[in-house]
């Protein structure tokens, strides 16, 4: 079978690109190896908060008691929060 | 204290630099390339490699202050004018990228290996790639995309100016 411009078809449609059977790029590729794509680590805002998850220096302790009130008299330190500020039974 | 040292070919001063911050934290956080990532900040995982003079390091185990005078690549100095380098070429084309988080290193150091040893066999490059860490564990398609880029590097090589 041919069409009337003489060439030769198989009676399927031209593959069009992107189509099945055809790899597909990672649309996020170029950014992630020339460095460019930023992870939740790489965002920066003005006068962004950083925070430290400090745990038990001793395995298979029981925490008994936390006193937060040293960590909030050091200058910068804007809250700190423990199991007390989990909505819900601790 | 003040650091000036040159970055991908330009000369960089950062300013209030903590005597006790690594290199890494210095380009990230003082000279905005959040290319060289930051994971274990200890030189296990690779993700932060750069050149310094040259040679191929966790830029978390050099303090800041020995930056000084020096120069230093990270991966957003290997794409040229718009145009992919080579070695990230290939990891896109061989399936070597998924989240990505280690790529940035990877990228350094195989384009460090391959500007050693331009055909390495596999033993080397796992030697070569030994301290970078892929926790995808995609390490089968960044094997291939080694040797696709050290194959079009030789074949670059071999073309007639």
């Amino acid at each position: 079978m041919t069409t009337t411009d003489g060439r030769a078809t198989t009676g399927t449609a031209e593959t069009a690109a992107g189509g099945v059977g055809e790899a597909a790029g990672r649309p996020d590729g170029v950014q992630k190896v020339t460095g460019e794509f930023a992870y939740g680590s790489d965002l920066w805002l003005d006068g962004m908060l950083y925070g430290v998850t400090v745990r038990s220096p001793h395995p298979s302790a029981r925490v008994r008691a936390v006193d937060i009130a040293p960590a909030l008299a050091v200058s910068g330190v804007a809250a700190v929060l423990t199991h007390a500020d989990v909505p819900g039974e601790n | 204290m003040r650091v000036t040292l040159t970055v991908n070919g330009t000369r960089q001063e950062a300013d209030g630099v903590w005597e006790g911050e690594s290199l890494l934290h210095l380009l990230r956080e003082h000279l905005g390339l959040p290319g060289s990532k930051n994971a274990c900040e200890q030189g296990e995982c690779g993700s932060c490699t750069v050149y310094l003079d040259g040679v191929a390091c966790c830029a978390c185990l050099v303090a800041a202050g020995q930056a000084q005078d020096r120069e230093v690549v990270t991966v957003e100095g290997l794409a040229s004018e718009g145009e992919l380098h080579p070695v990230q070429q290939a990891f896109l084309d061989s399936g070597a990228v998924q989240c990505g988080f280690c790529t940035p290193g990877l990228v350094v150091a195989t384009h460090d290996l391959l500007a050693r040893s331009p055909d390495p066999d596999d033993a080397e490059v796992r030697e070569a790639l030994a301290g970078n860490l892929c926790r995808c564990t995609g390490y089968v398609t960044i094997l291939d995309a080694v040797r696709l880029a050290a194959g079009r590097l030789q074949g670059a090589d071999e073309e007639p100016g």
